[in-house]
């Protein structure tokens, strides 16, 4: 009984101990364990897989440095699948500077690494390399937030007239007929899609006031933390799919046929996971032990 | 004197709300003019919000109030500003493929926030060992769709899933059999039972029967279905809470805004 008294009155300190352990050692080995794919990622795969190339994919980068280990890799997965399709990316975010430099940050890796492996043969069906302006536009931030969504629903180039580099969007050859939001066309008749990776409440906004009057495809993406919030918008039919938390960007990734670093974050999660299950049974059978004494 | 901010709300309201309604020029035009207007409003917002903030920490420096926090925000506000000067300057914006800018986001502000954040995750697992108990009947039923959702959506959770389930079940078996004969009437009667169940789930849970090529089918099922199990309930008893709530946020903010619509509510204003 002193063993079982010992295991339900442990000090935080090892608690935090055995934390750390379970997250830094997965990283070491480098293993990336098969995720089941749920449906609501598989829809948004499959939706982008089947859009006839050289269609648009309108990302909104809206979260920031806290949120990039679990937000990144579902942006830097899409733009590379979006790529390898042929298809056109655009970006966008309501985050200031904090947005705009992770979403940044996550297409150029996308680009770097797809233009290497272009160069190395990988892609046989394309010899080019990615260029900014044909291939994928860099629209910034715009203070305003749903009235900037509105906006682009009207005429994107009433919210952004520039991209990050301030060349006049008329002059881009990835902005030629597309005037606004309901270009990506319907659900039913698509032609793009709009995806907002969330670590906030901005996909709200985004369901509620942009793709509520636009009625263009869209899909989120989103922290763990945030994803139950959504799913009242994916059985409702107003998004497509959900990619939640590290789980969804790790699923968009196997079935993207790669392993990236939500993949390898997926061995970390699983053990912590089961180490606080564990350490909540432990905390319930001292409740239940000293209840009994 | 007050009269015209709450006429300009209305007539600003009205404009933007109509193209909802009337999809039919001239209200759409209306609802853009609006817009636009919203768009630039925000941006002095933004300039509004700075200017407050950095007069704010020169104040507290000045009174010499926190002067280590505040001076290092000043500093870092100013550098970042002096830096994306540069980087305009030298690599044609701040955020150019080659720009320099992008350093200290990367290797300042990602490091310093992604520290913060990931804190929680110790405190959450200390937190949960210490207060997430079974304590009445809602609390279980919380704390077991917590760990279903938690084991349901990793891999090797499922397989971690079963004994854990079963460790749970002859726990709380043992608990209400040993604590039932202390209750009288339906209290002791309801404990019996609720004991008797929990040991069931847990014997039949590892129950050696040879079924199908099995042994342990119970077991096994738990493994093979808790990832479906944890879609069920964010999907369905989940979704259902929060459309509740969403729906209650949703009908409040209605009423709200129509109170400032219409200048009952005039916080705004002070």
């Amino acid at each position: 009984m002193r063993f079982l008294y010992i295991l339900t009155t442990i000090d935080r300190r090892i608690i935090y101990a055995l934390v750390f352990l379970a997250t830094a050692l997965p990283f070491l080995f480098k293993k990336s364990p098969d995720v089941q794919i749920t449906p609501e990622v598989e829809r948004v795969y499959r939706f982008i897989d089947r859009l006839p190339a050289g269609s648009r994919i309108v990302i909104s980068a809206d979260y920031g440095p806290s949120s990039m280990p679990e937000i990144q890799p579902m942006l830097y997965a899409i733009c590379k699948h979006a790529f390898t399709k042929g298809h056109k990316v655009y970006l966008l975010t309501h985050w200031t500077y904090q947005g705009l430099i992770a979403g940044q940050d996550g297409i150029m890796s996308a680009v770097r690494d797809f233009n290497r492996e272009i160069k190395e043969g990988k892609h046989p069906e394309r010899t080019d390399t990615l260029i900014e302006g044909v291939d994928y536009v860099s629209w910034g931030f715009r203070p305003g937030g749903m009235a900037v969504m509105l906006l682009m629903n009207s005429d994107i180039r009433m919210a952004f007239s520039r991209d990050v580099r301030g060349i006049l969007l008329d002059s881009l050859p990835a902005m030629q007929g597309f005037r606004n939001l309901r270009d990506l066309g319907t659900v039913e008749n698509p032609k793009g899609i709009l995806i907002g990776l969330e670590a906030g409440f901005t996909g709200d906004v985004w369901v509620v006031y942009g793709q509520a009057q636009g009625r263009w495809p869209m899909a989120l993406g989103s922290t763990a933390v945030v994803t139950p919030s959504y799913y009242t918008y994916l059985e409702a039919g107003q998004i497509i799919g959900i990619l939640g938390g590290l789980k969804g960007a790790a699923e968009y990734e196997q079935l993207a046929g790669f392993k990236g670093q939500a993949s390898i974050g997926m061995l970390s999660q699983s053990i912590v996971h089961i180490l606080v299950v564990v350490l909540i049974f432990l905390g319930n059978l001292g409740f239940f032990l000293a209840r009994r004494k | 004197m007050f009269r015209a901010p709450v006429w300009l709300v209305f007539i600003a309201g009205l404009f933007m709300a109509s193209a909802f309604f009337i999809p039919v020029d001239p209200f759409p035009m209306m609802q853009t003019w609006a817009l636009k207007w919203d768009v630039i409003v925000s941006a002095f917002a933004l300039v509004v919000g700075i200017d407050s903030l950095v007069m704010h920490h020169i104040r507290r420096v000045q009174r010499r109030q926190n002067v280590l926090y505040s001076g290092t925000l000043l500093v870092g506000f100013w550098v970042t500003i002096a830096w994306g000067a540069f980087a305009w300057w030298r690599y044609g914006g701040p955020f150019a493929t080659q720009s320099t800018f992008l350093w200290l986001f990367r290797y300042i502000v990602v490091p310093m926030d992604a520290t913060m954040f990931s804190l929680l995750a110790f405190f959450i697992a200390s937190a949960a060992y210490r207060a997430f108990r079974a304590r009445n009947f809602s609390s279980s039923l919380l704390l077991l769709s917590a760990g279903i959702v938690m084991l349901g959506r990793v891999p090797f959770g499922d397989w971690a899933a079963a004994p854990i389930f079963t460790a749970f079940a002859l726990l709380l078996a043992f608990y209400f059999l040993r604590v039932f004969r202390q209750y009288e009437g339906w209290g002791r009667g309801i404990r019996l039972v609720v004991g008797i169940a929990f040991l069931a789930v847990g014997i039949v849970l590892l129950w050696p029967v040879w079924l199908n090529g099995q042994i342990f089918p119970a077991f096994r099922f738990v493994v093979h279905h808790i990832q479906g199990l944890a879609g069920w309930i964010m999907e369905v008893p989940q979704m259902a809470a929060r459309r509740g709530i969403d729906l209650g946020i949703s009908l409040g903010s209605l009423a709200f805004a129509l109170r400032v619509l219409v200048g009952i509510e005039r916080g705004y204003m002070r």
